[in-house]
Formats: C-alpha cells, sequence, structure tokens
C-alpha cells in the first residue's frame, strides 16, 4: 500500500513539473514581452530594460525555470546570504557553513500587473470557486434525483419523455453556452419576478460601500455550471430507479401496506443511490474546469475569472499560480479516488 | 395513481423554491453615481495611472497642480496660478493654501494635513524614481534639468526646472501622472499604496474588491469644493467584463453610464447616421464629441526600404490614401461615430486643428488610379500583394478598405494578429503595414507629432519615419511661446505628413457616452476624462 501511494505521488509530482514546463514554454515562446504590458504605449527602452532584469525575464528559458522551481518547492538547500531568501517564509531544519536547508511555503511570486503576492491574489479567488462548485453540485443533486425519480416513476409517459430530452439537451450544451442563455432568461427577462442579477461575485459591496456577502449570486452561476450534472444524475438516477423498482423487495414492501413516501425514502433511495453519489464525487474536479468559463460569464470573482484575466494580460506569476493549484488539485483528487477504490477493492492495489 | 399525481406535484414545487428572492428596503439611501469599466482598475497609485482603466480612477481620488477643463485648457488645481519664464526654461507654481489630504491613519491623529510644496517635489521625484519604476517616467525624460529639477522654495511655491524649453509641458502637468500624493501614506503603505489611496481629490477611497467593484465616498472637506456642483454623494464602479452584460445593465438601470461602442449593441443603440435611436429616447441620453484619438494604418518605412517593398514608393502610399471612401466606411462600420481624417494626423478636438488650413486626402479613385501609374503599377498591374496586419477589434475595417483598393488594382491581404503580439511586432519593427491608433497623453498637437519625431524610436515612431524639415520645425515648435506662431509650425509639420504619407489617415475618433435620463451634466472632453464635479442623479420614476 505504501508503495502504491509512493507509485501515485511521484506520478503526481512529474505530472505537475510538465505541467510547469509546458506553461512556462507556451508563455515563453510567444512573441510578447511581459514588462513592457506592465507599462503604457510610452515607456522608454531603459525603464523596460530595468524592470525585465528585476523580473528576472531577461535569463534565458531553463534559467527562469529553475528559479521558479527553486521558489515553489517546499525544501531548499540554500546559501545563507542568498538574495531570494528574503521573499521566503521559510523554517531552517539545519545549515552546513555558507549554506542552509530550510523548510519553506511555497513561494509563488507577485503579479506582474497588481503587484500582490499571487498566494493571497488564489487565496482570495479559490474558496469562492470551490463554494460555486460546491453549490453546482448540490443544486445537481437536489435537481436531477428528483427528476429522475419522477421520470422512473412515470416511465413511458409524457413526463418522463420531457424530462429524458430535456437532461439529452443539457448534457450537449458546453457550460458556456447555458451561462449565457441563463443569464439573458433569470438575470434580464425575468428579473423583475427573480430578483437575480446577470453579473456579480459572492463578495460586493452594498450601497453604502460595505462589503457584503451577496448569496443570491450563487444561484445563476451554480445553476449553470450544475447543468451538465443535473442531466448526467437524472439518467443514472432513472435508470438505477429502474432497476430497484423491478425488486421484489419493493413489490413485497408495498404489499404489507407501507406508505408510497416510505417505500420511496427507505426502499428505493437508499438502493438506486449509491451510483449516483459515486458518479458525483468524481465529477467535482471537472466542475472546476467549467467554472473558469461560468464565472467569465457572470463576472463571479473566483479562480476563472482571475486565470483568463491573467491570461489576457500575460501576467505570468498568477497564470503559473493558478494552472499549478487546478492541475494540482486534479492530482490529488485522482489520487485520493484511486485510494479509495483500493481501500474497496484490495486487487486494484494490488496490481 | 392519486399518490403518484401528488408525491410528483410535491416534487416539482420543491423545485419553485429554488427561485425564491428577498429585497431589503433602507431609508435614505445615498445617491450613488454607478458606472462600468469593462477593464478593471489595477493600482490606484497615481504613478501607475497609465491608461484610461486606471486614470478615471485616480482622477476622482486625486488632484495634480492644473486640471483640464471640457475645452482642454489647463485651470488651476493645486496651483492657484504658474508662471513660465523668459526663457521658458523655469515653471513657478503657487499653491493653493486650503487644499488637505483625505483624513487618513497614516497622518498624526487620522487628520489630513494641509498640503505644501515639499508634496509637490516629493510626488513629481516619486515619478521620476527607478525603484518605483512607474510607466510614467518617460513624462520628464529628457526634459528636466539634470541636477534640480524639482524645487520647493517654501510652503507654497513649487518651481519646476527644464533643460530646454518645452512648452507643451503645462499638458504634462496635468496629466495623472503629476498628482500630488503623502509621503506620509507611501511610507507607511509601501507596495500596498495601489489600494489605499490617499490624495486631495472630490471623492476618497472607501472599499475596493479586486476585479468586482470599487466604491468612492465624497470628501466632505474638498478644497474646490466651490468649483463643483455635483449633488453625488459617492462613486461605485463595477469591473463587468463584457461590455454586451454592461450595456443590458444600462438597459435594466442598474448602472447610470457608459463610454464607448461595441459591434455587439450599436446597432440597437444608434442609427447609420450616429444617432440614438428613437425607442431609446426616454431611458438613455446620448453624447458624443471629439476624442483625441487618431486612427491610421502605418507603414514601417524604413523596413519597406530596406527590403524594396511598393510600399516605399511615396505614389503608392499615397494612392492608397486616395483609394478609399471615408466617409462611407465610417457610416456603415461605426455608425457615424467618429469623423474622416483628411486634415492631417491632428485630430479634431485640438485648437490646432485647422481643415481649413491642412487639407488632406479625400476619396479620389481617379487621383488614386494616376499614382499608381505613376509609380510604375498602371491599374495595379505589376504591384505584388501587400500584406497588412490587424487585431480581431479592427478586421471590419480593413476588410472594407482592402475591398475598395482591389476595385483599384491594389492587393492587400490582411494577417490577423493578437493585439498584445501584434504590439510587440510594430515594436520591434518586424510588421510592415500595420493598423494602429494614437490617443493623446496630453492635449497638445506635439503628442501627436511626436509620433513621427526622428530621433523617437517605436514606439511611438512605429512608422520610424524620418525628415530632416520635419524634425526641424518639431524642435523650433517645442520652444515657441506663441500659441499662433507654434500651431502654424504644427500645420507644416501635418503637411509634410501628408505629402510623404507614411500613414493612411483613417479616422478621428468620437467619444460615445450613454447615461440615463436622470442623470445630468455629463459633458464629453476630448481625453475622454470622467468628470463627475458636474453630475446630478434625480431619482428615476418608473
Amino acid at each position: 500500500m505504501q508503495h502504491y501511494i509512493f507509485r501515485k505521488l511521484s506520478y503526481g509530482l512529474l505530472v505537475l513539473l510538465m505541467v510547469i514546463l509546458l506553461v512556462s514554454s507556451i508563455i515563453y515562446l510567444a512573441p510578447v514581452d511581459p514588462a513592457r504590458l506592465t507599462f503604457g504605449q510610452r515607456a522608454d527602452v531603459e525603464t523596460v530594460k530595468a524592470k525585465k532584469e528585476a523580473l528576472g525575464l531577461d535569463e534565458p528559458l531553463y534559467y527562469q525555470l529553475g528559479y521558479y522551481l527553486r521558489d515553489i518547492s517546499p525544501i531548499n538547500f540554500i546559501r545563507t546570504n542568498h538574495p531570494a531568501i528574503h521573499q521566503y517564509n521559510y523554517f531552517k531544519i539545519f545549515s552546513v557553513s555558507e549554506r542552509m536547508f530550510i523548510m519553506k511555503k511555497p513561494y509563488l511570486r507577485d503579479s506582474f500587473q497588481q503587484g500582490r503576492p499571487v498566494s493571497t491574489m488564489l487565496a482570495e479567488a479559490i474558496p469562492r470557486t470551490l463554494i460555486l462548485a460546491l453549490i453546482a453540485i448540490v443544486i445537481a443533486l437536489i435537481v436531477g434525483i428528483v427528476f429522475g425519480i419522477i421520470a422512473a416513476l412515470n416511465k413511458d409517459t409524457w413526463l418522463d419523455q420531457t424530462i429524458i430530452s430535456i437532461s439529452i439537451l443539457g448534457i450537449s450544451l458546453p457550460s458556456y453556452v447555458t451561462a449565457i442563455i441563463f443569464a439573458l432568461i433569470f438575470g434580464y427577462w425575468l428579473q423583475a419576478w427573480t430578483g437575480l442579477e446577470m453579473q456579480g461575485g459572492l463578495v460586493g459591496l452594498d450601497d453604502f460601500g460595505d462589503e457584503k456577502i451577496f448569496w443570491k449570486n450563487l444561484i445563476l452561476p451554480g445553476l449553470a455550471l450544475g447543468v451538465r450534472p443535473i442531466a448526467i444524475i437524472t439518467q443514472l438516477t432513472r435508470s438505477a430507479s429502474l432497476d430497484v423498482l423491478d425488486q421484489d423487495y419493493i413489490r413485497t414492501a408495498s404489499a404489507k401496506g407501507l406508505s408510497f413516501v416510505k417505500v420511496i425514502r427507505k426502499h428505493l433511495l437508499r438502493n438506486a443511490l449509491n451510483p449516483v453519489f459515486t458518479a458525483a464525487s468524481g465529477w467535482f474536479a471537472s466542475l472546476l474546469a467549467g467554472a473558469f468559463f461560468v464565472e467569465n460569464v457572470f463576472g463571479y470573482n473566483g479562480l476563472g475569472l482571475l486565470t483568463v484575466q491573467a491570461l489576457l494580460s500575460y501576467d505570468i506569476p498568477v497564470i503559473l499560480g493558478a494552472v499549478l493549484f487546478t492541475a494540482g488539485s486534479f492530482v490529488v483528487l485522482n489520487i485520493l479516488v484511486d485510494l479509495m477504490y483500493g481501500l474497496i477493492d484490495p486487487r486494484i492495489a494490488k496490481q | 395513481m392519486r399518490d403518484f399525481m401528488k408525491w410528483n406535484t410535491w416534487m416539482l414545487l420543491i423545485l419553485g423554491v429554488l427561485g425564491c428572492r428577498t429585497k431589503d428596503y433602507q431609508k435614505s439611501k445615498p445617491v450613488v453615481f454607478h458606472y462600468n469599466q469593462h477593464i478593471s482598475i489595477n493600482s490606484l497609485d497615481p504613478a501607475f495611472a497609465k491608461s484610461q482603466n486606471n486614470i478615471w480612477g485616480v482622477d476622482h481620488l486625486f488632484n495634480g497642480l492644473l486640471s483640464l477643463n471640457k475645452n482642454l485648457e489647463a485651470i488651476p488645481a493645486l496651483a492657484d496660478s504658474f508662471d513660465i519664464s523668459e526663457d521658458g526654461r523655469t515653471y513657478t507654481f503657487f499653491l493653493n493654501t486650503s487644499a488637505k489630504f483625505h483624513d487618513n491613519v497614516c497622518f498624526p491623529n487620522g487628520k489630513g494635513r494641509k498640503v505644501v510644496a515639499e508634496d509637490v517635489r516629493y510626488s513629481f521625484q516619486r515619478i521620476i524614481d527607478p525603484k518605483v519604476s512607474s510607466p510614467g517616467s518617460w513624462i520628464f525624460k529628457g526634459k528636466i534639468d539634470e541636477t534640480n529639477p524639482f524645487v520647493a522654495p517654501n510652503d507654497s511655491v513649487f518651481v519646476l526646472r527644464l533643460k530646454e524649453a518645452f512648452r507643451p509641458m503645462i499638458g504634462i502637468v496635468s496629466m495623472q501622472y503629476c498628482s500630488v500624493v503623502p509621503k506620509e501614506a507611501i511610507e507607511k503603505y509601501g507596495n500596498t499604496f495601489r489600494s489605499n489611496p490617499v490624495g486631495t481629490g472630490p471623492f476618497k477611497m472607501k472599499r475596493w474588491i479586486e476585479g468586482q467593484a470599487l466604491f468612492l465616498q465624497k470628501n466632505e472637506e474638498y478644497f474646490l469644493a466651490d468649483r463643483q456642483s455635483n449633488l453625488v454623494d459617492a462613486i461605485r464602479v463595477s469591473f463587468i467584463p463584457d461590455r454586451k452584460t454592461a450595456y443590458l445593465e444600462l438597459m435594466k438601470g442598474k448602472i447610470d453610464y457608459m463610454s464607448g461602442l461595441e459591434s455587439s449593441y450599436t446597432n440597437e443603440l444608434v442609427t447609420r447616421e450616429g444617432n440614438l435611436r428613437s425607442h431609446q429616447d426616454a431611458q438613455l441620453n446620448f453624447t458624443k464629441g471629439p476624442y483625441l484619438n487618431s486612427e491610421y494604418l502605418g507603414i514601417n518605412v524604413l523596413l519597406a526600404d530596406s527590403i524594396r517593398s511598393s510600399l516605399s514608393n511615396k505614389f503608392v502610399r499615397q494612392a492608397l490614401n486616395y483609394g478609399f471612401d471615408r466617409e462611407k466606411m465610417l457610416k456603415t462600420l461605426r455608425n457615424g461615430i467618429g469623423r474622416p481624417a483628411n486634415a492631417g494626423f491632428i485630430p479634431r478636438g485640438l485648437p490646432s486643428y485647422d481643415p481649413t488650413e491642412v487639407k488632406g486626402y479625400t476619396y479620389n479613385p481617379q487621383k488614386a488610379r494616376e499614382l499608381l501609374s505613376q509609380a510604375g503599377y498602371p491599374n495595379g498591374k505589376g504591384l505584388p500583394e501587400i500584406v497588412l496586419s490587424t487585431n480581431k477589434d479592427y478586421l471590419d475595417l480593413c476588410t472594407f478598405i482592402t475591398r475598395q483598393w482591389q476595385d483599384l488594382g491594389i492587393n492587400v491581404k490582411i494577417e490577423l494578429e493578437e493585439t498584445a503580439i501584434l504590439r510587440q511586432k510594430m515594436r520591434k519593427g518586424q510588421v510592415e503595414f500595420f493598423r494602429g491608433s494614437w490617443i493623446a497623453d496630453y492635449p497638445d498637437g506635439e503628442s501627436f507629432l511626436t509620433v513621427f519625431y526622428g530621433k523617437n524610436s517605436a514606439p511611438p515612431n512605429y512608422t520610424h519615419f524620418r525628415n530632416a524639415t520635419f524634425d526641424k520645425l518639431y524642435e523650433t515648435a517645442l520652444a515657441e511661446n506663441n500659441n499662433e506662431k507654434r500651431y502654424q509650425l504644427y500645420h507644416q509639420m501635418d503637411e509634410i505628413l501628408i505629402e510623404e504619407a507614411p500613414v493612411i489617415f483613417l479616422f478621428y475618433d468620437e467619444t460615445a457616452l450613454f447615461s440615463r435620463k436622470n442623470i445630468a451634466g455629463l459633458q464629453p472632453n476630448g481625453i475622454n476624462l470622467l468628470k463627475v464635479d458636474q453630475i446630478t442623479k434625480s431619482i428615476e420614476n418608473n
């Protein structure tokens, strides 16, 4: 088992390394000067050159990569008087003559455009995206299960057909299209009735300029992000329920006089929902990816919006930080899922 | 079966609850002027006020020595008056002694103190400090006295010393870069001064959620309060990146003001003739005015010469200028926003713009054909294909122009580039023929003519234009104190540009401002500054 975890972790690290390598090479090869972009059109050559040196952008790619890896690595063996050391938030383990061995928080550098530490920017944005993804999955579960059961109970009627058709439509629509449609229908045409906005993040400012949490701004992005999972969960619930409804114990339960609600709750749901929850946990990671589009449509200030804005201005530290986080969470979730399967079915771990 | 139906309806009811809402009403809401900026602010530090997204915010919070009125004339701000010495090298500013910084914890007892000349010196020094690496350092570069450019002899007098006479300096001093900041705040906040701005302006900082919203509160102790008649208690800025969405928010009345047009909603707002559509009349005000932005297609003459392309031939460049209909282009593609650029590079809206004096290009296919023959390509015969690089925002415009050129027998292929990449290529001189625009940094014709000054590299001189007569005139004009005489020189320079045609003159841009009917007092100005000091907002009745 330990061997298995170790192997998975090293794969994960390798993936992250490749991600950094790939992303930095793409940015490096793009014929754009990020230092230039922090100035207007009029900046003179010397100022830009000084900025470039300060940001380390005048070095060849492999140096830049090396420095970045040194900055994000949690352990370092470094000279005690190294200039980069002031940036680190470190803990010394031992020192050998001029060098020391330190443990530190990964240093993600400062944004080129805003001059703020990338770690702060990520720390602000990530919880908002996680809440959004969580809401989406909760909405998807509630709506999907309800729809699925309605469809199963009314098998082959018009209701069943309608729900199935809608869910097929839901699977086929990309989330940014659904997002735009929802924003237009519920945030614009029906705005007077729903009270929902087309735009807005979780944290906003009220009419007095005070910070306020706008929970209602989660509804439309959550729905838009949840549409695909809703559709899939509906179908899963429907087919699982149909299987269960055919079982003898359901007939027995109805025969012995249990109320309809009780049959559904105690016998049908319990048995039908296992595969649904397993599927939903797997969906969580891909919701993070979908959030990139949905956040941009609704102007929801999470990780997706941050990343896209950074991409447009070639803000390298922010791009790398955000990509690293996203890739990292995929790696960690995959390892967790693998481990879970391993626990459930020991044969997998042995392979 | 009845049970089944009940169960179904009950479940549908749960779903219905998901769409519930609440609304809270509060008494005595402050009057908030709400507008959208589609590009987020990335710093409120005046030293980083490099583009319009940052400039508007800085302008609400800070003051410089001088500011500009709607006719783009310098008017007093922190300086009551100023003197320019006989030789044009010493500018003496006499400060308004009633100006105070906003209350802030960086001051003793949290009370804002009076502004003194030392603050001006400190703020100007900060712009040129390499450690700050301000994008505005160019404004003083090579222009100011090398040893002691900024002097504060006493609390109310500030002296600016130049290396040589540079008449447009007044325009530069009124730029947002030259806003006055207190040393205490910079020392206290350091790198986070960008989000903790302390100034003297009509509004003070309340709260900023980056990328989301900015809220500014009225400064009750504003020293120029007598000049303003605004009844707005606060400003709220949202940063909706999608302009179509911002337009819909304006239509809903969620935001009060929006500037600029984008193809996704232009036709819903403005007619082909450039007027507000009649069904919007009840809800919106529409104002347009000249915008100091000259749009052009540039030719890198240095590159064209070195590869001996057809564009190195002056007659071909002139033919291109005669060969398309600017009026029609603006009508069909820009809904009449903008004016044909037929009087040189200095755009409409500047005092030195004079269409009676400077005669530029108009649509004249006959003349274009003659010029082509003169260049040795009768009806375009033998003329190799020309490549024009543009970004996607100008693709429609470039397509329109190239179609018309095609009728003359000139084949131009359009190459699409990403904005940042095209900029970089223009800077490095790697593109021969490109789409460009130049916005005034300060309202003086010099800000446009500097684009063609031979001693400038790219930017601003993207065309690598070099002409001894032009350069001589440019240098003479900078030292000329008499406006009339200076404008004469500007006209001569513009005529050289028209004759040599290093650019295809497209159009002079216009600002298009849309506000809700209940907003009054918005005035357009040539540098597209949002001046809030005359704005009133009444309660909307709907």
